[in-house]
């Protein structure tokens, strides 16, 4: 028999071990390559903090900094605010409601690089269906992800193109997990429609809703392939967003240093405006 | 019971989302059949052929199957 004081660590053992092997090793291995830098000789020398130093005196990181930061303030809260409209419209049972939610979650199906091909084509200036579209009603010819002030914003409609169905999933989930009774007693408080919503369905969703932020904002200040596949960064810098930076520094630039320490940076980057997230949606009687 | 209003602004609602949704796909799906030289098409005609195709063909799945069978047989 197994001591029962180390019985429970030994089953939790090999997540562990794979989180350390996969997560955190990974994670040190950037910090300290983010000490290192390149001579042109290829041999890696420990240069302290000047990554740092070199990437804080360079405007164009700091405009990568502006552009990642634009992005994300704009499409989190955007695709929640979608995602939540669309959980509460596919969650009250009607006929034929299946068939919405089921085409309304298909750009999951789609992985995101073909999506960024997928709009590469639409969104065309010469062959594209979209523009050949507002042509004829009369707006006439966008260039979308060619022109400087337009291209974030496509990238931003995209990336809520795929993503909104997939986090209207988890919401409609936390939808139905709001116990019937409280809806019930809200009724016989003589309660409104709109002050159901507001007092039990909003607060009761704090938590989902949380969730679904933390996850996303993840998940966009780690965007990428539609950046690669349709921008470069470009125009004129205006989607070059710190991973797109990273990426340049490692594989265009052959400068490992800079782009680990461009990683590190986005790291505590996320960090920080995580922890401002479970702050700002806190529960005024929550604790921690 | 909902209300005949509620019900026809959440199904017109959805519609016009899951026509946002869909519509990129169903060209992506429609224009997979378009013969070779329909695929190009300027955008200053704007109709139902710039989604449905003149006429339905596989050869674009053919042949990106045949080229993909003979690169498998191929050593890399």
């Amino acid at each position: 028999m197994l001591s029962s004081r180390w019985t429970p660590y030994l089953f939790v053992l090999p997540v562990l071990v794979g989180i350390g092997i996969f997560r955190l090793t990974p994670i040190l291995v950037a910090i300290f390559g983010s000490l290192t830098g390149v001579s042109l000789m290829g041999e890696s020398r420990f240069v302290g903090l000047e990554n740092f130093t070199d990437l804080l005196a360079d405007p164009d990181f700091w405009s990568s900094v502006h552009v990642t930061l634009l992005f994300n303030i704009i499409i989190n809260p955007l695709q929640l605010v979608v995602a939540f409209c669309l959980a509460l419209l596919v969650f009250r049972p009607m006929r034929g409601l299946w068939l919405y939610r089921t085409l309304l979650v298909l750009p999951m199906a789609v992985s995101t690089g073909l999506s960024a091909v997928l709009f590469g084509l639409f969104l065309d200036a010469n062959l594209g269906p979209l523009n050949s579209f507002l042509q004829w009603i009369g707006v006439g010819i966008q260039s979308f992800h060619l022109s400087q002030n337009q291209a974030l914003y496509t990238l931003i409609g995209i990336a809520t193109w795929k993503g909104a169905g997939y986090w209207m999933l988890f919401l409609l989930a936390g939808l139905y997990a709001i116990p019937a009774t409280v809806y019930e007693a809200a009724l016989i408080d003589g309660s409104s429609a709109w002050q159901r919503f507001r007092h039990v369905t909003l607060p009761l969703m704090r938590r989902p809703m949380m969730f679904v932020l933390v996850v996303d904002t993840t998940f966009n200040f780690l965007f990428f392939a539609p950046v690669y596949i349709l921008t470069s960064g470009g125009p004129a810098g205006s989607t070059s967003v710190l991973m797109f930076q990273a990426y340049q520094a490692a594989f265009t630039f052959s400068d490992i240093g800079r782009s680990l320490a461009i990683s590190v940076i986005l790291l505590v980057l996320i960090l920080l405006i995580v922890m401002l997230e479970f702050r700002l949606l806190r529960s005024p009687g929550e604790r921690q | 019971m909902e209300k005949p209003f509620h019900l026809m602004l959440r199904y017109g609602l959805l519609s016009i989302f899951a026509f946002l949704v869909v519509c990129p796909l169903a060209w992506l799906g429609l224009a997979s059949m378009r013969p070779q030289n329909e695929i190009f098409q300027s955008v200053s005609d704007f109709g139902w052929h710039s989604f449905i195709p003149s006429r339905f063909t596989f050869d674009n799945y053919a042949t990106s199957c045949w080229r993909s069978a003979i690169r498998s047989l191929l050593p890399q």
